[in-house]
Order: structure tokens, then C-alpha cells, then sequence
């Protein structure tokens, strides 16, 4: 039975950790918290489902479409709301209420492309396989979320860490002042940012939707929320923070659920925050407050 | 190959710089002196692409490169070592030499990793230490390094001396005498006058944001005027500056 809660809150906290990522990116490196993701989410799994369902193609592309139709939402996003607001200085504040009203327009579409049903991935897009041993039941499909969610975080650490492109995201999350001083063009790396931002929220639209076989365009907003807690758990802008404080919220969430009650399951993760905000004000991994605007390992 | 015209840059309504012609030719070690608040610092940010002129213009060799983004001036090999260093102090060493390589846009460097590490030893040393852990001094030589891998064409730096050991700022002079004999040309603003005429070719005295004076080195050196007001008292005194 714990084994099997263990498990079960693995995965869905590493559902919790690829939505985060994407969002912690753009915090780490525009200290924007920017609250069109849900809808981005929502926009990538609705395109990984149309992907499947009216173009009827193998969901392996689906999910490359989804990525590639977040990536340039993301895109949009940056361009419509928060440019120009970084063109004249007033990011940081402004970001929200802008990043706000783009997400309440793509929501809008999204119930009106959707007729505000609640819509499901064809039954067979995804094998139903159970595996069982040691007394565990798993889900090829858990397998897959699992996998999936290390492999992105771990991509994505790499790419920031070990490439040029993520040595110019690093500089400009430092100083958009010095980074262009040596050549490097900021536009450019804000475009790869929301790009890889809204590329890893139209995966974790795809496998959030299939994992609970429920695609609608409110689907965002509870991941939202969610994803503050991760953040503020690992560590704001911080991507393996990202990745732990995601699967630790997926734990916390399961066991409260499984031994306590489903009702207090909230209350135990907002105290939760609640006791980490009060004892480590910078997260897990955080470590000054003035380091949140890098993207930390 | 760098020529300004009349260049004027004002924040709001303050004029800092009202009206600058200077040129600089191949192969030159240029001074920029004068007192603080003369607008020295503006007239490079202006230079570098960090403020737009209000009027006149930069030509950088066949290029009328007025009003260009900062990105786009240094990919044209103006580079600029900004006043204070700004060195990016949360990333190592190391990241922040590689980082100038991006300023390079196809040309080529004289200056490599290992070029660099030759010339400033000790950053080969704290090369996996983050750039902010460094000293003054340390964090000058790697601003210099990191715009020296961006294979300058003209190499402008801001106040160098500033805040650095009499020690260290001759290092540092030393090696920009190192740089200039290779071919390299340099204009270099100082408020260390007597160190700058020391150093250089030619200099233009900057006051009220205006150039009022220039001339070969050696001469301005003995100029009255600017003895009078630049160069106060022997070299200990100059040097006392240095270390404040």
C-alpha cells in the first residue's frame, strides 16, 4: 500500500514538475510570473488532441505538434504582452495583469473552439497496459509520464547548463544590459525562452490530458496554482528545484489523500508552503533572494 | 576608422554630451580624460549603443553605425569594458570569457580561451570560480579577457583604474601596452590623467560635454592647463587617486 501510494504520487508530481518547469524558466530569467501557462498548457493539449482526433495521426506526432504550437504560442504571448512592457521598464508588476488578460483571451477561444465540452482522447490512443509486480500496479502509461517529465527537466538542465544557447539565457537573466554589451541579441534568447517555455507546457497539456483522459479549457488553471507551490517549494527560477518541489507536492498530495482525507489534501499543501515560506523563505533550494533572477541548476 | 560628429546625448532634458568630434585611427591608443560628470561615460554608452544620440553621428570604419542597437555595434567588433567591470558574477570564469566569443559573428579572434589565460593567469586559475567571487582587480582583467574573445576591432574601456590598487592598475596598463603593440587599437577613458596621457597617443579633454582640447599625448602633458587642473601635485598624488 505505501509502496504503491509512493508511486502513484511519483507520478502525478512529476505531471506537477513538467507544467513547472516551463513556468520557472520564464520566472528565472525575466522575473516574470507569467499566468498565460495554464492557458499556453491548455492550448498544447487541445492541439495534441486535434492532432489525434480530426487529423487522426499516432499520438508521438501529437505531441510534437502540441510542443511546437505551445512553443509559438508562448512566442505570442511574450510578443503581445510582455515586450512591450519591457521596452519600457515596467515588467515585473505589469507582467501580471498583462500575462492575466492574454490567458483570459486564449481561454476564451478555447471554450469556444471546444464548446465548452470536457473532451477525451480516443479510447486506444494510448495502449492500456498494466504491469503488476511486488504487489504494485503501474500503467505503461505512468511509466511513460514518469520517464518523460526526468527526461525533459534533465534536457532542459542540459541545454541550459552545458550549451552556448543556455549560457546566453543564463547572461540575460543576469543583465540584459552587459549580455548585449558582448553581442548577444535579447530578443533572440527571450525568443527561445518562451519558446522551450510553452513547448514543455503543450507536452505536460498532452500527458495531463491523457492521464486523466480530460481535455477542457480550464484544464490550466488548477496546474497554475499548483505550479506556485512547486516554485516556491524548490526555489524560485530554479529548475531542479522545480523538478524535486514537483515531486515532492505529487507525494505530499497522494499520502494526505490516502491517509488522511481527500478534503484536507489542500490545506495540508498550502501549510506545507505556509511552514517552508516561514523557515526557508527562498525555498529548498534557494539561496538568496537577490539569486532569483538566475536560472539556477 | 572611428569618427563622431557633433554628437550630443541627453537624459530628459539634461544635455551630457553637447558636442563631440573625435576620430580615431588603426592601430591608436586614444585618451578620454576629464572631470567627473564631463560626460566621458555617456559619450561611450552613446558610442556602444546603450543611450541614442539626440544628434549627430558615429562612423565606424565604412559604417554609419548611429542609433544601432548595442548587440548589433559590439557584433560590428566595437567593444566596450564598461565602467565598473560588470562582469556577469553568478556565472564562472570561464562562462564569462566564452560568452564574449559572442560578439564574433562570423569574424575571427586573435584572442582564445587559452590566449586570455596567457595574458591574465590568475583567471586561468579561478577559472570554475563564479566571476563575483573575484577582486576589482581580478574582475577588470576578466572584463578585458572576455571582450578580447569577441575579437575587437576597437577596444573602448571605461575607467579601468577605477577602484583598483596602484599595484593593479599598472598590471592592467601594462598589458593594454601589450595589446596596442600587437596592432590593436584602443580608446580608453580615464579620470586618472596623468596615467591616461602616460598611456596614449593622442587625447581629447572632455568638459561640460564638450571636447575643449586634444592633441598628441606628450604635448597635452605639458600644457599649463592641463597641468594646472588634471595633473595637481607629483605622481604620489595621482597615484593616492588611483588607489581611493
Amino acid at each position: 500500500m505505501f509502496t504503491q501510494q509512493l508511486l502513484n504520487g511519483l507520478v502525478t508530481g512529476s505531471t506537477y514538475a513538467l507544467f513547472a518547469l516551463g513556468f520557472t524558466l520564464v520566472f528565472g530569467v525575466l522575473h516574470v510570473l507569467n499566468l498565460a501557462h495554464g492557458a499556453v498548457f491548455m492550448v498544447g493539449a487541445f492541439a495534441g488532441l486535434y492532432t489525434v482526433t480530426t487529423a487522426g495521426l499516432p499520438l508521438p506526432l501529437a505531441l510534437l505538434v502540441a510542443m511546437l504550437v505551445g512553443g509559438l504560442i508562448s512566442v505570442a504571448v511574450d510578443w503581445l504582452a510582455l515586450r512591450p512592457l519591457r521596452q519600457r521598464g515596467t515588467t515585473e508588476f505589469g507582467a501580471i495583469i498583462s500575462s492575466l488578460g492574454i490567458a483570459q483571451v486564449l481561454m476564451s477561444a478555447g471554450q469556444a473552439v471546444s464548446q465548452t465540452q470536457i473532451m477525451r482522447f480516443p479510447f486506444g490512443t494510448f495502449p492500456v497496459v498494466i504491469y503488476q509486480f511486488w504487489g504494485l500496479r503501474i500503467s505503461l502509461l505512468q511509466i511513460v509520464i514518469l520517464l518523460l517529465s526526468l527526461m525533459l527537466a534533465l534536457a532542459l538542465l542540459l541545454f541550459l547548463f552545458r550549451s552556448d544557447f543556455g549560457r546566453q539565457i543564463r547572461a540575460v537573466a543576469i543583465s540584459e544590459r552587459t549580455s548585449s554589451l558582448l553581442g548577444i541579441r535579447p530578443g533572440r534568447v527571450y525568443f527561445q525562452t518562451f519558446f522551450i517555455s510553452g513547448a514543455l507546457a503543450g507536452a505536460a497539456g498532452v500527458i495531463i490530458g491523457l492521464a486523466f483522459n480530460s481535455v477542457h479549457f480550464l484544464m490550466g488553471e488548477p496546474y497554475l496554482l499548483r505550479a506556485f507551490v512547486v516554485i516556491v517549494l524548490g526555489g524560485l527560477g530554479s529548475i531542479g528545484g522545480a523538478l524535486v518541489g514537483g515531486l515532492l507536492l505529487g507525494l505530499v498530495q497522494t499520502f494526505s489523500v490516502s491517509y488522511l482525507s481527500s478534503s484536507l489534501s489542500d490545506a495540508i499543501i498550502y501549510s506545507l508552503l505556509f511552514g517552508i515560506l516561514l523557515l526557508r523563505p527562498s525555498g529548498l533550494f534557494g539561496k538568496l533572494h537577490i539569486e532569483t533572477r538566475v536560472v539556477r541548476a | 576608422m572611428l569618427t563622431l560628429n557633433k554628437l550630443a546625448t541627453s537624459y530628459g532634458r539634461i544635455q551630457a554630451v553637447r558636442e563631440a568630434t573625435l576620430h580615431v585611427e588603426q592601430g591608436e591608443l586614444i585618451a578620454l580624460i576629464g572631470p567627473n560628470g564631463a560626460g566621458k561615460s555617456t559619450l561611450l554608452n552613446t558610442l556602444s549603443g546603450l543611450l541614442q544620440p539626440t544628434n549627430g553621428t558615429v562612423h565606424f570604419f565604412d559604417q554609419n553605425i548611429t542609433g544601432w542597437r548595442a548587440d548589433k555595434i559590439a557584433r560590428a567588433g566595437l567593444l566596450q569594458v564598461p565602467e565598473g567591470r560588470q562582469v556577469l558574477g553568478p556565472l564562472t570564469v570561464e562562462d564569462n570569457l566564452l560568452l564574449g566569443r559572442q560578439a564574433l559573428a562570423g569574424r575571427e579572434s586573435r584572442h582564445g580561451l587559452e590566449d586570455v589565460y596567457a595574458l591574465f593567469p590568475i583567471l586561468r586559475e579561478r577559472s570554475r570560480q563564479k566571476a563575483g567571487t573575484l577582486s576589482g582587480g581580478q574582475q577588470q582583467m576578466l572584463a578585458i579577457g572576455r571582450a578580447l574573445m569577441g575579437g575587437p576591432r576597437l577596444l573602448v574601456l571605461d575607467e579601468p583604474s577605477l577602484g583598483l590598487a596602484p599595484i593593479i592598475v599598472n598590471q592592467v596598463f601594462a598589458v593594454l601596452q601589450t595589446l596596442r603593440q600587437s596592432g590593436l587599437t584602443i580608446l580608453l577613458v580615464e579620470q586618472n590623467a596623468s596615467l591616461a596621457l602616460a598611456a596614449s597617443d593622442r587625447a581629447y579633454v572632455m568638459e561640460h560635454g564638450h571636447v575643449v582640447l586634444d592633441g598628441p599625448s606628450q604635448n597635452l602633458r605639458h600644457d599649463p592647463r592641463i597641468i594646472e587642473h588634471y595633473l595637481p601635485s607629483a605622481e604620489g598624488g595621482v597615484s593616492a587617486r588611483a588607489a581611493a
